[in-house]
């Protein structure tokens, strides 16, 4: 058990409004269901704040969250969609909270997952963004897990964990409703001939680890993330699912340099039961981008995903949360990428988010 | 000299709050960050930014009123102001217009979304 009185600081926790949660299962012709998918959400003008997808290892699937505001119409939507109406399945009443900045700590990811499942809160999903930390939850255990957390994170004082996100039917109640002109800035209606983007960051010779677990083995498993932390190891990425056979599988991006020490680590303190899936591919390469708004944006998912679709492009591992799109791809993937997504993306300048993370050891 | 001067940056959204820190330690800024307008008046009366990076909608305070309330201070009414505003080319549709901030106080303004080498030289112009 981590030390109790070692609090661990970080700067503030962002939660959302009502979701649910679509999950596309392992199908022949994954790549083209989740394109579908995502186009549809799109010409519906339906928001994803949270989507996972991997093609990697033994079972393909895609995750998303919307607003529950549109749970009948996705539904309706879905049911007229052959190819998808019988591979997808809903858990409803879900919500994100997010915790930031995780400065790509395994401390952090490791105590997270530890307070989560000694509280017994079920993990229905995890995405990285470039400073959060996102985790689906149930929607009616997230003030539990605001109070599991605050056992073992300190937060600022004058911090209160926020909700910032206003859906457009909060949007057209303050309009129609309340009969106001003028309402606060709310979430802006972007038409661009590109998407603007604030960068796009490149990461290269990388090890993607895969591990499945079940359930009630996180706090266990979050003990032993943690302890990878002592030895210098940070993430890249990390990515959840809650897979349809009740498991829970991790994806751990991280430098290629520490997978003898990830391998070692895991095989001495996971002590595999054998029924435990575990694989490690490795060079694989990252590209992310940031822009505004990207959670609020139909668009962009459609636009990323078609693009890389179209080009018969392979994506090993996505996860979009925040405002970042992380995508995994196969050694030498990332030039063909980049001209792939040339054509949707505006990208104004290369960050210097590789060299301050490489400075910093992360 | 820049090295030495602090600047807060405040967003509620955790990934623009990030990169605009990682941009301006690049560039030798001391910086601090928070997420809402509560959290930020208590970081500008803790530390005394030099420059403050403020975005406009935030939950508990918003960008307008603890810009007006910092510039009715006599105390901290001498703090750089720069509004992050999200009216720009891409926005075909907003409640919020460019007029709004311009009855406040801000010293400069900058469209989301935002160009992260033009907010420094927005930041630079203003701190020399």
């Amino acid at each position: 058990m981590p030390n109790m009185m070692e609090k661990v600081k970080i700067g503030g926790i962002k939660l959302s409004s009502k979701l649910i949660q679509l999950s596309l299962l392992n199908q022949d012709d994954f790549d083209s269901s989740i394109s579908l998918l995502f186009k549809i959400l799109n010409k519906n003008q339906i928001n994803m704040p949270f989507i996972s997808t991997t093609t990697n290892g033994g079972i393909s699937q895609a995750c998303c969250c919307v607003s529950s505001d549109d749970e009948n119409r996705i539904r309706d939507i879905i049911n007229k969609v052959e190819n998808l109406k019988t591979q997808i399945q809903f858990i409803n009443e879900v919500g994100m909270l997010s915790v930031f900045p995780h400065g790509s700590s395994l401390k952090i990811l490791g105590l997270l997952l530890f307070a989560f499942g000694n509280a017994r809160i079920p993990i229905f999903g995890i995405s990285s963004s470039i400073s959060t930390l996102t985790f689906i939850i149930d929607y009616g255990k997230l003030k539990k897990a605001i109070t599991s957390l605050s056992s073992y994170f300190d937060l600022p004082a004058s911090h209160a964990p926020f909700k910032s996100d206003i859906s457009l039917e909060t949007q057209k109640y303050y309009k129609k409703v309340r009969k106001l002109e003028k309402t606060m800035e709310t979430a802006a209606v972007y038409w661009e001939p590109k998407i603007k983007t604030y960068g796009l960051q490149e990461a290269y010779n990388l090890s993607l680890l895969e591990l499945t677990i079940k359930p009630e083995q996180i706090a266990n498993r979050g003990l032993h993330i943690n302890k990878l932390d002592k030895l210098g190891i940070h993430f890249k990425l990390v990515m959840f699912q809650y897979l349809s056979n009740q498991r829970l599988r991790i994806h751990l991006l991280f430098q290629r340099k520490w997978e003898e020490k990830v391998q070692k680590h895991i095989h001495k303190q996971l002590q595999m039961d054998g029924k435990e899936f575990i694989q490690i591919k490795s060079p694989v390469e990252l590209i992310y981008f940031h822009g505004p708004h990207f959670g609020d944006r139909h668009g962009i998912a459609d636009s990323a995903f078609s693009a890389l679709s179209n080009g018969k492009f392979p994506i090993l591992v996505a996860g979009c949360s925040g405002a970042a799109i992380h995508l995994v791809l196969p050694e030498n993937g990332i030039q063909r990428a980049k001209f792939l997504l040339a054509d949707i993306l505006e990208v104004p300048q290369i960050l210097t988010l590789s060299n301050h993370l490489n400075k910093h050891g992360r | 000299m820049s090295d030495k001067q602090l600047i807060l940056v405040v967003d509620d959204d955790p990934d623009l709050v990030e990169s605009v820190s990682m941009k301006l330690e690049s560039k030798n800024f001391r910086v601090i960050k928070a997420y809402d307008g509560v959290e930020a008046w208590d970081k500008i009366k803790e530390d005394r930014p030099d420059l403050i990076i403020l975005d406009v909608m935030m939950p508990r305070k918003n960008g307008y009123e603890l810009c007006d309330e910092i510039k009715n201070d006599p105390q901290y009414k001498d703090i750089i102001v720069i509004l992050l505003t999200a009216v720009g080319d891409a926005v075909t549709s907003t409640s919020y217009t460019h007029m709004d901030g311009k009855t406040n106080l801000a010293d400069d303004f900058i469209p989301k979304p935002i160009d992260l080498n033009k907010l420094m030289e927005i930041v630079e112009e203003n701190l020399e």
